[in-house]
């Protein structure tokens, strides 16, 4: 009888037979039973079957959750460093964005201290007082020759190197402002020396100047409490 | 790395290998499985079920997804990751429905094949009463009393394994064979019942 049942229901019978099957189910209680049990049966073994799957799927998710378990220290390190890289240039960012640019900063140090040049009021007439006269009335190429030709006399005279390297600072003749700033930064025996600061800001002016001596130069300023310092350390955290 | 990225495992590989047998169709379901296991944390936070429940209905859609192919009610109208993914929350929100209203099972048994539901209106009702969910029930214990390899045939049935695949599958030499012994296998499980 199941294998009749199984005809039937895999359409391996023809019309007739088909619709013999039909009329006999009603009134076949029998084989109406057998249909019911076979069709259950199937069911049954279905859900068994379904069953077994679920297990070894639940098998798997424990193997897939282990194996998760197990990457969760080298993802943390990860986030870690990925979170690190973040704060870190967010910091970056930060002060960047907060700080003025270094070439504004440099800017207004030249404009605030290298405008106008201390000149003593008693109408002396040395050469020194001279150029600085002629500096201050921004008549800039007169006033390096005079610090030349003071050089020329004495080249160790440490006012008349600052002040012609100031002076060709202010002409834009960064390379020579360089010579004056390092031949100055080396005299040993000043009382406060601003060379070597000097020589960062016209290094900054340049701009096609050695980042890393700038940075060499701004931190032996701020290293060895030279003049120049409190604006070396603004310098420095906006040169980047 | 698979920080970022899941293996790939296209829809065509998948359906091919649900239809294929018996280690390929295994390694591909279980790779299946795996390849969108992540769907049960996202149920977990957009649901708000438990862990445990949603693993439970990821693998119900596995396996419903497994028979909509094997039975290619699958159409491949979308992708396998959308209609995957519109089974599992459908049984999600069946699930929620069903705590919040005590109503019926998700999991509920559907005894009335596709097959039966063809049948004439008369002949239909004769069945839906002699068929029930405790019988089912019933049979799964007796089953349990048949030997292994009556067992292991049943359920590949069950499962939908013609006779030539349950032959090849069993070792049976022939489909013929290994039908006249699924029916005694059968009719072994009958007298279990009626007993």
């Amino acid at each position: 009888m199941l294998e009749q049942i199984e005809k039937y229901l895999n359409q391996e019978t023809s019309l007739s037979e088909r619709q013999g099957f039909e009329n006999q189910l009603l009134t076949n209680k029998e084989l109406a039973k057998e249909f019911a049990f076979y069709m259950q049966a199937k069911v049954a073994n279905q859900e068994i079957g379904k069953e077994k799957r679920k297990a070894e799927f639940e098998e798997l998710r424990k193997e897939i959750s282990n194996r998760s378990a197990g990457k969760i220290k080298p993802m943390i390190w990860i986030s870690g460093i990925a979170a690190s890289i973040i704060l870190a240039l967010g910091f970056w960012w930060f002060l960047t964005l907060n700080s003025p640019k270094t070439d504004t900063l440099a800017d207004t140090y030249i404009q605030e201290h290298f405008e106008n040049l201390p000149v003593k009021m008693d109408g002396n007439t040395d050469s020194l007082q001279i150029g600085l006269r002629l500096f201050n009335e921004q008549k800039l190429s007169e006033a390096q020759t005079i610090f030349e030709d003071i050089l020329q006399r004495k080249n160790s005279d440490s006012e008349a190197i600052k002040y012609a390297g100031i002076t060709a600072l202010r002409l834009k003749k960064y390379d020579k402002a360089i010579g004056y700033f390092q031949s100055l930064s080396r005299q040993k025996n000043l009382y406060s020396n601003p060379g070597k600061f000097y020589q960062a800001l016209t290094l900054i002016k340049q701009h096609s100047a050695n980042k890393k001596e700038v940075k060499f130069l701004l931190k032996a300023v701020i290293d060895n409490n030279l003049e120049g310092n409190s604006e070396a350390r603004k310098l420095i955290i906006s040169y980047q | 790395m698979n920080l970022f990225s899941r293996n790939t495992l296209s829809d065509e590989v998948i359906l091919n290998g649900i239809i294929s047998d018996g280690i390929l169709q295994r390694t591909t379901e279980n790779r299946l499985y795996e390849h969108f296991f992540y769907f049960i944390k996202d149920a977990t936070c957009k649901h708000k079920i438990l862990e445990d429940e949603a693993a439970s209905l990821y693998t119900d859609t596995i396996l419903a997804f497994i028979e909509n192919v094997k039975s290619k009610r699958f159409e491949g109208k979308s992708s396998l990751k959308t209609y995957l993914y519109q089974i599992f929350s459908n049984k999600c929100v069946d699930f929620i429905r069903k705590n919040a209203t005590n109503k019926m099972s998700v999991h509920e048994t559907q005894p009335m094949q596709d097959w039966v539901l063809a049948m004439p209106d008369d002949a239909k009702n004769i069945l839906q009463k002699l068929i029930s969910d405790n019988e089912i029930i019933v049979l799964k214990e007796k089953i349990k009393l048949l030997g292994d390899k009556c067992q292991q045939m049943l359920m590949a049935w069950g499962e939908g394994f013609s006779d030539s695949k349950i032959a090849e599958e069993l070792g049976y030499q022939t489909s013929n064979v290994a039908k006249v012994s699924r029916l005694r296998c059968l009719d072994k499980l009958k007298e279990f019942y009626k007993k």
